[in-house]
């Protein structure tokens, strides 16, 4: 081990050089960038081949991946189980479409004032989970999921009763390519909020509550502060999920938000894998195109040719298999996806061996700051 | 603690003696309240069997009534004796719960006990699922256990065998689950293993056998509550069970106290109770469609809140917390 | 659509919130245009129908309907049940210019369009000819009057009311309840409806709560009659769970069960045996009914086929009869064109509907 003093106020420690990293061949990187390449043509180019119909389906699961971020703020950062996500993503469709239905506003008014009130319902769950702990606060999420669902989305003046609520695209966005293209610079954005949470001393001491509240509160992180922020950045992402979501469909029904939802959310994450960014992305998407994949890839045919089973449709075939994913990625990879696609996302930027692990320790960061 | 249990008695001898006065309308709402709470009820006793255990909150204890339901529906309608129908269900019931514990709950065993909810939570999604795939998402009925239901009247509400059965299985079963907790040595065990598991391995508890029997009997408690409840629901499709008693069990258990097994036998009287106070009277109805559910979360904040150990636990929990 | 081609989109609730066994809409839905191909189609063009499940849900049925008008290119739409999903895909329908038919449900979110046609009475247009049966033919002044909750059911609910205050009838209590209503739910109602001594109610609410509202009203020795407007309620599955709570219950029907359709259509259970096979099912004569009465519009524009040539005839003021169907005629505006229903009755000695009175209106009783 080296160790290098740089300055007195921190210590990097890090592994042998014999172990240092070296950058890609030339052939390296032209598999790289082909790789790169494609995946760039199937999420920006591919698209632009198929129908409309299509297009609203890609669309949704890129709202789905902002779904999934959003959770993730809360279970995976900052280990709080909540099992009325739905509610959150519901609020913000709901509010979305009433403002633009009910209050002709703009779009982008819409989705403002979408987010700004998600955020408020999410803090108010937030203050809740701050009285009540952990496993108990998962029962009170799935009571607050259930009581939207049954009441507050079908107050008939808000949310356009039993066929819903109309939310037309905006006219600039109005095609369903176009509207793509938006939500995937709101994922881009969402991404980038994400990022910017967890790179900052913020976002450090948010990570470190789920591990250990006790040593985080011993940093002089204020549990109560983070866990509430934790909530409003969920709430926040949730809704404009949701907001998205309602002028993708351009209705909005409360029979859309049932618990199941929340649970499909739980699984998308998990399986994805919490704290990873691309494997929440990668597998909200994954749930949310499963039905369209099991389709398309004729994998019912496989499904029916094995013995003494009934057929797979389509639209049943997720709600075995996902599930299953769920139970195998607790039990047996608990990284989930993203297990393996960090380590393609790091070959991809241009790492060739297994990247060295530093160590910064910050000796300013004062310790026992309780009235010591 | 005894301060607490005597605000939450007042204020229940209130309610009751209110209902009760109020006229024919107030005692028929007490009377579907406990009716219908005894359904919850014993899904709840499972919840508590499994909580006391293991502090496990498992979710898809619902999911083990409803397997148990298709099992009894399945054996009834090719002729099977409903007897021996009601016997193949608790086995299916069984069967599930065994391989719930040795498949998901084993592995997880020191996992965080979120880890075990989300599981526990997917199992049920997964049984869901194979019930829509194996046995299409329609709805069939299945016939009670016993058909009379003019033999009892209770304030002018009739309630019948079915109903009675019910409510005397849950009282029974409370009782009976409790008695095993405090007298019997495998009960007292459980607890001891759930408590300090290194203490008990050491004394020669195994505490993998005490996990299968644990939830063996959660699985059972379950099916019981499923085949007990479906005829009375007048028709069952996949996740009945869940869907229909799950947030509402979880109350109870809850208001009840999570390791108080009389409890959860209250709890469940009260928010039946609860649910058919408001749906009763035109002041909650014409306001608010979907009351139920601001009921029960209304419940649930308060004493979560107010009383988080529940109504009839003692204030102390030791061992396996919430977290 | 071709010259030998049309193409249909069928939208139905397969899964959901609805007691039917999983296949049922699927197969039948294509019956009576295989029927008629044996006889040369429509002006020379057979008829193919190309079908989704909307699951209950008004946004699958959104999407289901994009599906078949976008990708499938269907020349028309027909819309099985449900009210929710048939008033979102009508809306959707409009701004495609698709012509929309359905069984007729609600009116609100459905009288403002020019491309959607009710093959049968609405919610609302029932209420005249359930108001004259009460009055005239159970001789009964106290009723109450039970709704599901859902916002599309506000119009009929209020409609009924009105009509029976109207004509002197006592209504002696109104209440809604929720789609996803507990068992506590439905016991506390059918107490109350028991408490408020009414001798008939008017029901509108999914078969799955009326069974249940009917069961718990039976064990509380009440059995009043029920009656409603309806397309499911008239299923055969309700008789066989429902009795025999459900008692004499009386629903109107846009189409005859069983024990009537020999005598109006002998070639539906010809067509059933030979293309589906086993005992003709009621949902099956729900279809052929849609699909006739959508041929009479066809066989009457003409060999030279389009989207407005269709709305054209639709709105020419014609009657188109299918003799399944009750007669309907589109006038200019109007869309909700027809003006009688069949009455069922249920028998709960063979648990099952039967055609008590063939196109009926108020004026019958």
């Amino acid at each position: 081990m080296t160790t290098t003093l740089t300055g007195r106020d921190s210590v990097v420690v890090a592994p042998p050089a014999d172990r240092a990293v070296g950058r890609p061949s030339a052939a390296g990187w032209a598999a790289r960038g082909a790789v790169g390449a494609a995946l760039f043509g199937l999420v920006f180019l591919f698209p632009l081949t198929r129908s409309g119909v299509d297009v609203n389906i890609y669309t949704e699961a890129v709202i789905y991946a902002i779904i999934g971020l959003s959770l993730n703020v809360l279970l995976g950062y900052a280990g709080q189980i909540s099992l009325g996500h739905q509610a959150f993503v519901g609020v913000g469709a709901f509010t979305s479409a009433y403002m633009v239905t009910v209050h002709e506003q703009n779009f982008v008014a819409a989705v403002g004032i979408a987010v700004a009130v998600g955020a408020a319902q999410a803090l108010i769950l937030g203050l809740v989970s701050l009285r009540v702990s952990g496993l108990y606060f998962a029962l009170v999420s799935l009571a607050y999921g259930s009581m939207a669902e049954e009441w507050l989305f079908n107050i008939s003046s808000l949310t356009g009763g039993g066929s819903g609520q109309p939310a037309p695209k905006p006219s600039a966005f109005a095609t369903d390519h176009r509207y793509y293209y938006l939500c995937l610079a709101f994922l881009a954005l969402v991404l980038f909020l994400d990022w910017r949470l967890t790179s900052t001393k913020t976002g450090r001491a948010l990570l470190a509550l789920r591990s250990n509240p006790r040593v985080a509160e011993s940093f002089g992180a204020s549990v109560k502060r983070y866990t509430l922020l934790a909530f409003v950045v969920s709430g926040a992402f949730a809704s404009l999920a949701g907001a998205l979501l309602a002028h993708n469909t351009t209705r909005v029904v409360s029979s859309q938000f049932q618990f199941q939802l929340a649970l499909l959310f739980v699984i998308m994450t998990v399986v994805g894998g919490l704290r990873s960014r691309v494997g929440v992305v990668v597998g909200s998407a994954f749930f949310s195109l499963a039905s369209y994949l099991f389709d398309h890839l004729h994998l019912a045919r496989a499904v029916g040719a094995l013995p003494f089973l009934p057929n797979l449709s389509p639209d049943i075939a997720p709600l075995v298999l996902g599930p299953l994913l769920l139970l195998f990625t607790l039990t047996r990879h608990p990284g989930g996806m993203a297990e393996f696609l960090d380590p393609f996302q790091r070959w991809l930027l241009g790492e060739r061996a297994k990247p060295r692990r530093t160590v910064t320790i910050d000796l300013r960061e004062p310790r026992g700051s309780n009235g010591a | 603690m005894r301060k607490g249990l005597v605000t939450s008695i007042a204020l229940a001898a209130v309610a009751v003696g209110a209902l009760l006065v109020e006229g024919p309308r107030g005692r028929q709402s007490l009377v579907i309240g406990l009716v219908a709470g005894s359904g919850y009820g014993l899904v709840a006793l499972g919840l508590v069997l499994v909580y006391k255990s293991s502090g496990v909150f498992n979710f898809a204890q619902g999911e083990f009534g409803t397997i148990a339901v298709f099992a009894l529906w399945g054996a009834h309608s090719v002729g099977v004796p409903y007897g021996l129908a009601m016997i193949a269900g608790l086995v299916a019931a069984l069967a599930s719960g065994l391989a719930t514990e040795r498949f998901v709950v084993r592995p997880l065993r020191d996992a965080p006990r979120v880890t075990l909810l989300v599981a526990t939570a997917g199992v049920s999604l997964l049984a869901i699922g194979v019930e829509i795939w194996l046995g299409e998402a329609r709805l069939r009925f299945v016939a009670p256990a016993l058909g009379r239901f003019d033999r009892v009247s209770v304030f002018g509400f009739r309630v019948s065998d079915q109903r009675l059965l019910v409510i005397g299985t849950l009282a029974l079963l409370a009782v009976l689950v409790a008695l095993f907790f405090s007298r019997t040595n495998l009960g007292l065990g459980i607890l001891a293993q759930s408590e300090n598991p290194t203490a008990a391995e050491l004394m020669g508890i195994s505490a993998q056998r005490l996990s299968m029997y644990t939830w063996a009997a959660a699985a059972v408690l379950g099916g019981l509550g499923g085949i007990l409840t479906a005829p009375l629901a007048n028709g069952f499709g996949p996740g009945f069970v869940t869907l229909s008693t799950l947030i509402p069990a979880f109350t109870a258990a809850v208001l009840g106290g999570m390791t108080s097994l009389p409890g959860a036998f209250v709890g469940g009287i009260v928010v039946g109770v609860a649910e058919s106070v408001t749906t009763s009277y035109p002041v909650f109805t014409d306001h608010f469609p979907g009351s139920r559910s601001v009921v029960i979360f209304v419940l649930l904040v308060a004493v979560l809140t107010l009383r988080p150990e529940g109504l009839l636990a003692p204030r102390a929990t030791s061992g396996q917390g919430a977290l | 659509m071709t010259p030998t081609k049309i193409r249909i989109g069928v939208h139905a609730p397969v899964t959901g919130a609805a007691p039917f066994p999983e296949s049922t809409f699927e197969k039948s839905k294509d019956l009576y245009w295989k029927y008629l191909a044996e006889t040369g189609g429509v002006h020379g063009r057979n008829v193919e129908v190309v079908f989704r499940d909307d699951e209950f849900d008004p946004t699958k049925a959104v999407q289901g309907c994009r599906d078949m008008v976008e990708k499938e290119k269907v020349f028309a739409l027909i819309g099985v049940a449900g009210a929710d999903q048939i008033t979102a895909c009508a809306r959707y329908a409009e701004t495609r210019g698709v012509p929309y038919f359905s069984a007729g449900v609600n009116e609100d979110g459905l009288s403002d369009l020019n491309s959607y046609f009710a093959l049968s009475q609405t919610y609302s247009q029932q209420s005249d000819t359930l108001v004259s049966l009460i009055k005239n033919t159970m001789h009964v002044t106290n009723i109450a009057v039970v709704v599901a909750s859902n916002a599309a059911l506000n119009e009929a609910n209020k409609n009924f009311i009105y009509a029976a205050t109207q004509a002197g009838l006592h209504i002696v209590r109104a209440s809604r309840v929720a789609k996803t209503a507990s068992d506590a739910e439905l016991l506390a109602e059918a107490n109350q409806l028991k408490n408020s001594g009414a001798q008939a109610v008017y029901l509108l609410m999914a078969p799955v709560n009326f069974i249940k509202l009917a069961t718990n009203a039976q064990a509380q020795a009440y059995s009043p009659t029920w009656l409603g407007p309806g397309i499911t309620n008239g299923f055969q599955i309700v008789a066989q769970a429902g009795c025999p709570s459900i008692g004499s219950a009386k629903f109107l029907s846009p189409f005859p069960q069983l024990d009537a359709i020999d005598e109006l259509d002998p070639n539906y259970r010809n067509a059933y045996t030979r293309y589906i096979g086993g005992p003709a099912d009621d949902i099956g004569i729900l279809q052929w009914g849609l699909a006739k009465s959508l041929h009479q519009v066809l066989l009457a524009t003409g060999p030279d086929l389009s989207r407005q040539s269709l709305l054209a005839t639709l709105t020419s003021g014609q009657t188109f009869k299918s003799n399944v169907f009750p007669d309907v005629r589109y006038d200019g505006r109007i869309r909700f064109g027809a003006s009688r229903m069949h009455l069922l009755e249920a028998d709960c000695a063979t648990r099952s509907w039967k055609t008590a009175r063939r196109f009926v209106s108020r004026a019958d009783f």
